[in-house]
């Protein structure tokens, strides 16, 4: 319990001069002790990160990027707009890195998802053309990747896998291009040749089942 | 609305079908609970060499942000130690949950989120974390391992933004939730004093300890 005399502030006449918030640079100094042992581990990284370390940063730029950009590139469909998307989603990184916990999910998972959802996010607000993705074809970078390809390999990534492949196979295909593509339910609709508003209810049936397995 | 169909909106956020914009603190948490279910498709995503030079790009705008901006990342180290000082919180269970109170304040139609974190005076420890949601109107009292010395009592202060005198909340709860209304904003500050029991006999704090004001974290 502390035991200094100081009264400035609520009972003092003299005006509050602010919070005095704990000068932490003990954490800080061990926190980048951490980083140079944690070497490639980017859930220590991470968390050296979010105290604004950018020695870590920069290591998991360089883990993380070409990775991020496959992502970004998928979604965005232009190299330019892929690479605002990262750049941002790298701010994001920086930021919100106190925002990441390791209890919930592999630091991977986080860089991965952040990236995706701001591709996601540029993409919508830049409003691209809707027809394209539906006539350009089937270039590499428009197929769906195939779940099961994946190296993760954890309980996690095969119950989802398992769980996919329950759904009706036009539905699967609908949910992965809305994940590894961010097809909006009008791309799908022009795509599948049907209302947005069945495309709407089919996803949202499968999604429901989706749920229920995963959950089993 | 049940709370299936809830999830279900949520999913469809994590899909990308529809915004994250304008997410509740509950629908932000159950999106991110898909954003995580769905995330290990993410590793079957070919990676591509992203264009030379961006790493550096990218380091510019952290530079002009900081700059520009340093609240940004005082924002970030506030988060931080506020985490750890839950985890303090947590650690000491017993204590934090024999005094966590509730107090209300005004709802507001954006959703925000602000603390106040009370640091001692004498040595910047933490002695009380208040957490402000807008959204649902409702504020969290955690006392981080706060005990008055033999003989006294522990008092909450308020002082509103512009106001000249505090006023008392009054004494910390033995009780395990108390529910109390109070107005509160953005600037108010906050204070524990030390005080006979029973509480200031003048009305002011008459030997207050710990100090904070209330900051939005986002």
């Amino acid at each position: 319990m502390p035991t200094g005399a100081t009264t400035t502030g609520v009972g003092a006449t003299k005006p509050f001069d602010g919070p005095r918030f704990p000068i932490d640079s003990t954490m800080r100094r061990g926190d980048a002790a951490a980083v140079t042992e944690a070497d490639d581990d980017i859930d220590a990284l991470l968390g050296a990160v979010a105290s604004q370390d950018r020695a870590a940063f920069r290591r998991v730029y360089e883990l993380t990027s070409a990775k991020l950009f496959g992502i970004s590139l998928r979604i965005c469909r232009d190299r330019d707009i892929a690479e605002e998307a990262l750049q941002i989603a790298f701010l994001d990184i920086w930021r919100q890195a106190d925002r990441f916990d390791p209890a919930r999910g592999p630091g991977m998972a986080w860089v991965s998802v952040v990236a995706r959802n701001r591709a996601i996010d540029v993409v919508r607000r830049r409003g691209r053309e809707r027809n394209r993705s539906v006539d350009d074809g089937e270039t590499a970078l428009q197929s769906v990747p195939d779940p099961r390809q994946a190296t993760d390999g954890g309980v996690d990534h095969m119950a989802l896998v398992a769980c996919l492949d329950e759904l009706e196979e036009h539905v699967r295909d609908m949910v992965l291009r809305a994940y590894y593509l961010g097809e909006t339910r009008e791309d799908l609709a022009a795509r599948f040749d049907a209302p947005v508003n069945t495309i709407k209810t089919w996803l949202r049936r499968g999604l429901q089942s989706l749920r229920g397995c995963l959950d089993r | 609305m049940s709370d299936v169909e809830r999830d279900i909106d949520a999913a469809e956020r994590a899909l990308g079908l529809e915004p994250l914009r304008g997410e509740d603190r509950e629908g932000r948490a159950a999106r991110e609970a898909w954003d995580l279910r769905f995330a290990p498709l993410l590793d079957a995503v070919e990676p591509v060499a992203p264009p030379d030079g961006l790493l550096g790009r990218i380091e510019a705008r952290i530079e002009a942000l900081t700059d520009k901006d340093g609240t940004v990342v005082e924002l970030a180290r506030m988060r931080r130690r506020l985490r750890l000082w839950k985890g303090t919180a947590a650690a000491a269970a017993s204590v934090a949950a024999a005094l966590a109170l509730w107090i209300a304040v005004p709802a507001n139609d954006m959703p925000a989120r602000y603390v106040a974190v009370v640091t001692s005076d004498a040595d910047g420890t933490a002695g009380m974390i208040i957490e402000f949601d807008t959204g649902s109107g409702l504020a969290t009292v955690i006392p981080v391992g706060l005990t008055a010395p033999e003989g006294r009592a522990l008092e909450m202060w308020q002082l509103p933004n512009g106001a000249e005198r505090p006023h008392s909340l009054g004494l910390l709860p033995d009780t395990p939730v108390e529910r109390r209304t109070i107005q509160a904003g953005p600037g108010d500050v906050f204070a524990i004093s030390f005080e006979p029991p029973g509480g200031s006999p003048t009305g002011q704090p008459t030997d207050p300890r710990f100090h904070g004001t209330i900051v939005q974290v986002e």
